[in-house]
């Protein structure tokens, strides 16, 4: 069932939306960003069309997030009642590639804080209508139709919204819209520019192709930080001046970094470049893939849009169908 | 480890520490005066001598010397050699000290012309090639940018106070990790000549997220990629006059090093080991 919102009407919707809960929506500022909607100002600088630097990750796994409290040799574990503080929330205007990546992030992060967030947040997803040269999110949907992970969606067909329900909760907040009847409804697919086909990535674990783009890496970490599914991190204490309270903190880390898998010790798992570099594309699309049965990667195209030096991976997984096997110096180690 | 850890737990002696500057513009001893982190400082660590606010009677021995500014005359060998017998470790403070600092740009430019552009007369004068400290005598730990981050001072003095070894809790990751946390746009694909990939972070990539390039005033990272670095940039068409005088306004001649690992090595320096 899908209900119906015409396209003039969508800033009271949003403003009604704003009565009872925090709206975070793209807002268009230097740069686009998801953030809260505090005034009507807001709702008329939405920027509906543009894809974000950052995606609506940073609202469920912020870039530094307290664990734990301590005070004179006393722990207080905050994970043990996470933010009851906090008011429901609701994200508009996510794309299907960011919802994906919030359904790529559940099967990972099994985290009370993280569960916690995902539960007091409702979805409202925004077909989208302007993919650029990087997208690719079509070549990454493995099991398509089987979860939906929005409450709501939206498709702008001519003049209205037509809204298709994900959950109870999208339902009770679309319930005064009208309903369409069901040959009526309106569902659309995204166009992409490029594709991305794995078919020889396996085999070609050893293949020289990676060092060209190894090299050209900066370590910047830019990849996975914008990256909607990254999620490794790392955990500090921090002591306040007074030396006797104080938190464990978690907070952004990337395997983009030498300092990320160092260990006690001072040894380095993954020095060079290179295996840091093959590590990222490799988890995005094949480990990660053996573990849960779907890509990592969503194929929202920001690390190929945001890499400085314009690494692009893709095409070059591509490139590796092309290579006969007699090119691989060796397979990949089981 | 037990015995490490009974020692951290025990009320020890406060570290008697020592605040000193040579040449330089004294920024780096005004930030840790100031009152944010002052305070705390006075309270955590035993101040025994700090010229720049009280007068320097003390003759004693330190636990820790933080010295300020770069090398430029030869009083100030003399100094950091003798400041070097009193401690038991030596703290870089700023980048002066730690990389060169502005100051070293003068080891790139026509020294007579340098003297004479700055001052009207100069022939009583007897510098030498500014240097950091560290090309002069040993240093333990190093505490960048220009001035220093409050919060990395804070953060070496609640180590020594308890005893945890500083440099572990040190960033080592380049300025664009924290600068793309912060959700900025890349200032290098908006055009602009920035150092933020290979200079070393912790500064929570301040310039940058005020729309100013980065310097480089925090030297250079360990793991910088300078050469696709330098490529790039001269993919995007800068001159190469350009991008050395954007590197030497800082750390020259750390990324000296960086840049040409087959060049002549100087003096060693403590900077790019670990």
């Amino acid at each position: 069932m899908q209900k119906i919102l015409p396209k003039k009407e969508l800033k009271s919707f949003i403003e009604r939306l704003m009565k009872k809960h925090k709206v975070i929506a793209p807002v268009k500022e230097s740069p686009t960003k998801f953030r809260e909607l505090e005034n009507s100002e807001d709702i008329k600088n939405l920027s509906l069309r543009e894809i974000t630097v950052l995606s609506p990750k940073q609202f469920f796994i912020p870039e530094n997030e307290v664990l734990l409290e301590f005070k004179n040799g006393k722990v207080i574990d905050v994970r043990k009642n996470p933010e009851d503080k906090e008011k429901n929330r609701i994200i508009f205007g996510v794309r299907k590639c960011d919802i994906n990546a919030l359904l790529v992030l559940d099967k990972v992060m099994k985290d009370p804080l993280y569960i916690s967030k995902r539960k007091k947040t409702i979805i409202i997803g925004l077909h989208c209508e302007a993919p650029d040269k990087y997208c690719f999110c079509n070549s990454m949907i493995s099991e398509e139709g089987s979860e939906k992970g929005y409450d709501l969606f939206f498709y702008l067909h001519k003049d209205n919204y037509y809204i298709s329900i994900g959950s109870k909760k999208g339902l009770s907040l679309v319930s005064g819209l009208q309903s369409v009847k069901g040959k009526d409804e309106v569902i659309k697919k995204i166009k992409n520019f490029r594709a991305l086909n794995d078919k020889g990535i396996e085999r070609s674990y050893r293949n020289k192709i990676w060092e060209s783009d190894a090299d050209k890496c900066l370590s910047c970490s830019a990849c996975t930080v914008d990256c909607p599914t990254c999620n490794c991190f790392d955990i500090r204490d921090e002591l306040d001046a007074n030396l006797k309270t104080g938190r464990r903190v978690r907070s952004f880390s990337s395997c983009q970094l030498r300092s990320f898998s160092r260990v006690a010790g001072g040894k380095i798992f993954r020095e060079s470049r290179l295996a840091r570099f093959k590590h990222f594309v490799y988890h995005k699309v094949v480990y990660y893939k053996k573990h849960f049965g779907r890509y990592m990667c969503t194929g929202c195209g920001r690390c190929l849009r945001v890499c400085p030096t314009k690494i692009d991976w893709v095409n070059t997984i591509n490139l590796l169908n092309e290579i006969k096997d007699a090119d691989n110096k060796g397979r990949m180690k089981k | 480890m037990q015995e490490k850890i009974k020692m951290t737990n025990q009320k020890h002696k406060k570290p008697a520490i020592g605040i000193y500057g040579i040449s330089g513009c004294a920024g780096c001893m005004l930030t840790v005066l100031y009152e944010e982190c002052f305070k705390d400082i006075a309270k955590l660590v035993d101040i025994k001598a700090f010229p720049l606010i009280k007068e320097d009677s003390y003759k004693g021995e330190f636990d820790y010397v933080l010295i300020e500014g770069t090398v430029c005359f030869d009083e100030d060998i003399i100094t950091l050699n003798e400041l070097r017998k009193r401690a038991k470790k030596v703290v870089a403070l700023g980048s002066c000290a730690c990389v060169g600092g502005v100051p070293s740009m003068k080891n790139f430019l026509n020294k007579e012309k340098t003297m004479r552009f700055v001052y009207p007369v100069y022939n009583h004068l007897k510098s030498t090639n500014p240097e950091p400290i560290d090309m002069h005598i040993k240093v333990d730990y190093y505490l960048p940018q220009c001035p220093p981050s409050k919060k990395e001072i804070m953060e070496f003095v609640k180590c020594i106070a308890t005893g945890r070894e500083f440099s572990y809790h040190q960033c080592k990751d380049p300025v664009c990790f924290e600068c793309r946390k912060r959700g900025n746009l890349c200032l290098l694909n908006e055009g602009k000549l920035c150092l933020g990939p290979i200079t070393l972070g912790g500064c929570e990539a301040l310039c940058p997220s005020n729309d100013v390039v980065c310097y480089g005033c925090r030297g250079p990272c360990k793991d910088a990629n300078t050469g696709a670095f330098i490529e790039l940039l001269k993919e995007k068409g800068y001159a190469e006059k350009a991008l050395h005088s954007k590197i030497e306004t800082f750390a020259g001649l750390q990324f000296k090093e960086a840049l040409e690992p087959e060049s002549e090595k100087r003096k060693i320096s403590g900077w790019l080991e670990e």
